[in-house]
């Protein structure tokens, strides 16, 4: 009988889940509102992974597992009515990182400022901006996580941009 | 080419994302012509600077070792399309393979059904007969590569891993089992190693799972936070000496569909025996004003579930409820009393040889008027685990019944934390009431947990504003899931520790379930020297901010402490019912440096001791006689059973005042004679008692509880009494 010798396979999927676990759990949660629902669909995304024949996707990994864990975390939160989907319900502002300009006269922090303008953005503009400078993908890739073309993502990226410099010019020093 | 202002194409050339190289030429061009776009162009790279600077601080989900398992490990593998089934030999290795089963497929657990087939197969006389579990998995969980689980911190050693190896076959025969001990000397008894061959000899082995489930460590370390269907595991490889086939599916471990994983956490309570005065004639500890506990185990039986024993703290079961002892009369400023002590005894209802000794406190009842000015400060966990109805909505509403109670001598800031930790609400006066509105109406729950720079925060904003001679307190809301950044819960208590010595008092309000971490809570709030209490329902909260917002908001006295010294004469042993984790050093009592719990307006707290009297039966271990020391002489006092002595201090005094009050002999009643309040308070000991699994009330049953309890309803505001009765019902039906 065979014995258990790692697996080349799990070794990558080791090193894998260390470079992007995390990340992707951030990701979902911000889709599902809810860190718990976001680890069970970053699960699923790698085992997906794993029936993937993985010289097809080898050399583009990390946009793949965030297409796939998206359309994850979308059909969980279509299905799942227990979780509230944070962003779908208000796109006010979200409390840790969420400020009102009126709030934010103690508040000296021009990341959270930043963070709490960004929430009153559309979510379809909040998604790119999360991918672009959250996680660092390229236009391209975040066109094939959201299924939006290029220059959609361009115009987004551009817009959701615009409207927080325009705030923060208001509410700034 | 001339480009305006607000070409998308300006964006993308900031951040070097236009491929063709053309185009960026062309733009290149286009910028350097203009310097308006040029600092178009430093404008769009500073805010990204500024998003990716913001968006870094919004905390990283902390993946335990566990949930990074579950994520590296291969789906099941086998790519037989026939759902797979095992017969393996009962019951040396059912736990094993419950145990492997539970750890492989957490996700889909449910999905695979175990059972008992009814006719067992007869073999041979000579031979042992075994019993077939059988494991029917569906055949879409069955697929992928074969992968060996691997969990960091828990890879057996390779000779000590039970094993279970299937041989893959194309054809459909029901499998032998072979179990092999793999023992040196001694056998280990719950390490084996199964081998399920297929009798066609056809040695293609698909499936090499390695799981260590010796029980203990490896629970304790990496499974830690898995709690309800792993310590259901633990059951089971725990029950492998010979159970019954029939406790077989109660085992099976069973996920609930809707709690999830259970994580919550409680310190064990370790329950005490009686003491004989001649070996231990004090009994010292602190009051304890919590009564988050009876809310919890409501909560469970409200479910269909007993609570573990360990979330029963019977002390706050009985200060849950409000009694009728009359209060102190004279206002504290004209030198009255912040409490009254009153006491009673009776003959105990589960034993009437022994009897109750019943002591009371009572608070001055402060007319709301004359309360001090408030300084709160609301830490609210907005964390993801908070998003659900019965947590951040139960907040807000509970903070709303509380802020409108409140006036312009009044101050409320609101800091929440949760990725990031922010002040949603500077410290403002509680009569701008539109505005501590709007930000509750804004709070949303999302992000992973960082108490830590959350109660930082809240505790500076509490300084800041600090009313001297005022009620100054942070009131932490949460359901105590911290699970990132200062989660330690020595620096957590230390700090709460520290600010409580600086005057600034912190109240816990627990809120939620399946991930509730009572035993952290319960810790801060006596470290913080405030209340704790648990709010599961709107009528919760309405009781904590309604009925009991003053006792649960201000004090009046602090460093509550309180003595017995029981007569060998009369007592021949006695016990707290209670109290465990209040107990303090007989010489602590007289220690002023040494801090005990606190005292609020109107607040009820019941102590009650059962004692043998001296002529009762117990057996009780004694100690030996002293060498060097003369034994203490029992003076005969008669008619005295104890004295009972009490130490407090004024909110902003520094020494204690003492309180000393004896229990007579002949105080004493038949149980059915007691006041209500007496019968209801021993209604609810014995009902924590029962809870808790104690032996100590022999076969008292629930239904005698319950008629105790319904005698003693007394007048009931606010109805806790009769849902108190209905309480015990559910216990009775739960426990049979």
């Amino acid at each position: 009988m065979k014995n258990e010798q790692p697996s080349p396979d799990s070794e990558w999927m080791r090193t894998l889940v260390d470079a992007h676990a995390a990340d992707l759990t951030r990701y979902a949660a911000s889709i599902l509102g809810d860190s718990e629902s976001a680890k069970d669909v970053v699960q699923e995304s790698f085992i997906r992974l794993w029936r993937e024949p993985r010289q097809d996707v080898a050399d583009h990994v990390r946009p793949w597992l965030f297409r796939v864990c998206r359309n994850c975390a979308l059909d969980a939160r279509r299905k799942g009515g227990r979780m509230r989907p944070l962003n779908e319900v208000d796109t006010a502002t979200r409390p840790a990182e969420g400020i009102s300009p009126e709030e934010s006269a103690e508040q000296s922090d021009s990341h959270a400022q930043v963070m709490g303008l960004m929430q009153r953005l559309p979510e379809n503009q909040r998604e790119v901006v999360r991918l672009k400078f959250q996680n660092g993908l390229s236009y391209k890739e975040i066109a094939s996580v959201t299924e939006l073309s290029v220059t959609n993502v361009g115009f987004l990226l551009h817009t959701a941009l615009n409207t927080l410099r325009a705030q923060v010019a208001v509410t700034g020093e | 080419m001339k480009i305006s202002k607000t070409d998308p194409r300006l964006t993308a050339y900031a951040f070097g994302e236009i491929d063709d190289t053309n185009e960026r030429t062309e733009i290149e061009q286009a910028i350097a012509a203009d310097p308006e776009l040029q600092a178009e162009v430093e404008n769009i790279r500073s805010m990204g600077t500024l998003l990716e600077a913001g968006l870094d601080v919004e905390a990283v989900p902390e993946l335990s070792e566990f949930d990074k398992a579950r994520m590296e490990q291969s789906p099941v593998p086998q790519k037989k399309a026939s759902p797979l089934r095992w017969l393996i030999s009962w019951p040396a290795a059912t736990a094993t393979i419950a145990a492997v089963f539970a750890l492989m497929l957490i996700p889909q657990l449910d999905r695979i059904k175990m059972s008992l087939p009814e006719n067992i197969m007869t073999s041979d006389p000579e031979e042992v007969t075994y019993r077939e579990l059988q494991v029917d998995i569906p055949p879409e969980l069955i697929e992928g590569t074969p992968m060996p689980i691997k969990v960091p911190g828990l890879e057996p050693a390779a000779t000590e891993a039970p094993r279970i190896m299937v041989a893959e076959s194309g054809n459909e025969a029901s499998y032998t089992v072979n179990i092999q001990q793999r023992s040196k000397s001694t056998p280990l008894p719950r390490q084996q190693s199964i081998a399920v061959n297929n009798p066609s000899e056809l040695d293609i082995p698909a499936l090499d799972i390695e799981v260590k489930v010796e029980e203990g460590s490896a629970y304790g370390r990496g499974f830690g936070a898995v709690g309800g269907g792993l310590s259901a595991v633990r059951e089971m490889a725990a029950s492998d000496a010979a159970p019954a086939p029939a406790r077989l599916r109660p085992n099976v471990p069973k996920p609930e569909p809707k709690q999830g994983w259970n994580t919550e956490k409680y310190d064990p309570i370790e329950d005490t025996d009686f003491r004989s005065p001649l070996v231990a004639p004090l009994s010292t500890f602190s009051i304890d004003v919590d009564t988050a506990s009876y809310a919890n185990v409501r909560r469970f039986l409200n479910q269909g579930q007993l609570p573990p024993a360990d979330a029963v703290r019977i002390e706050e079961l009985i200060n849950y409820f409000n009694y009728s002892d009359a209060a102190p009369t004279e206002a504290l400023e004209d030198g009255g009393d912040p409490f009254a002590v009153h006491m009673a005894q009776a003959s105990a209802p589960w034993n009437p040889q022994n009897r109750l000794l019943r002591i009371a406190l009572k608070g001055y009842e402060m007319p709301w008027e004359d309360r001090p000015s408030s300084n709160l400060v609301f830490l609210l966990d907005v964390s993801g685990s908070m998003n659900s109805a019965n947590k951040l909505p139960l907040v807000k509403e509970a903070l709303q019944l509380l802020t409108r109670r409140l006036d312009q001598r009044d101050r409320v800031a609101i800091v929440v934390y949760a990725g990031a930790s922010g002040l949603v609400l500077p410290s403002t006066t509680a009569n701008n009431t539109d505005t501590i509105e709007h930000a509750l109406n804004n709070l949303k729950a999302g992000g992973s947990t960082n108490a830590g720079a959350g109660i930082n925060l809240a505790y500076k904003v509490a300084r800041k504003h600090f009313i001297e001679g005022g009620n100054n307190r942070v009131i932490l809301c949460t359901d105590g899931d911290f699970n990132v950044g200062q989660t330690n819960r020595g620096d957590l208590t230390k700090i709460a520790d520290e600010q409580a010595g600086e005057g600034i008092s912190l109240t816990i309000l627990g809120f939620g379930m399946g991930n509730y971490k009572d035993d952290m809570l319960e810790d801060l709030s006596n470290k913080g020297k405030g209340s704790y209490a648990y709010i599961d329902s709107r009528a919760e909260a309405r009781k904590v901010f309604l009925e009991d917002l003053a006792s649960n908001i201000f004090k009046i006295a602090k460093d509550v402490k309180i003595q017995v010294e029981f007569n060998p004469e009369q007592v021949q042993a006695y016990r707290l019912i209670g109290y465990e984790n209040r107990r303090l050093k007989a010489e602590d009592f007289n220690n002023d440096k040494k801090k005990a719990g606190d005292i609020g307006p109107g607040h009820s707290i019941v102590a009650l001791y059962e004692l043998i009297p001296v002529g009762g039966e117990v057996d009780l271990p004694g100690v030996d006689a002293l060498r060097y020391q003369k034994q203490a002489k029992v003076e005969r006092v008669h008619g005295e059973i104890a004295t009972v002595k009490l130490r407090y201090k004024r909110p902003e005094a520094d020494t204690s005042r003492l309180i000393t009050r004896t229990a007579q002999s002949e105080d004493m009643v038949h149980f059915d004679r007691a006041d209500e309040d007496l019968r209801f308070s021993a209604a609810v000991a014995a009902f924590g008692l029962k809870l808790r699994g104690s032996e100590t009330i022999g076969d008292f049953s629930y239904p005698q509880i319950e008629r105790i309890a319904t005698d003693a309803l007394a007048k009931d505001p606010g109805g806790h009494r009769s849902e108190f009765t209905e309480l015990v019902r559910k216990a009775e039906k739960l426990s049979e």
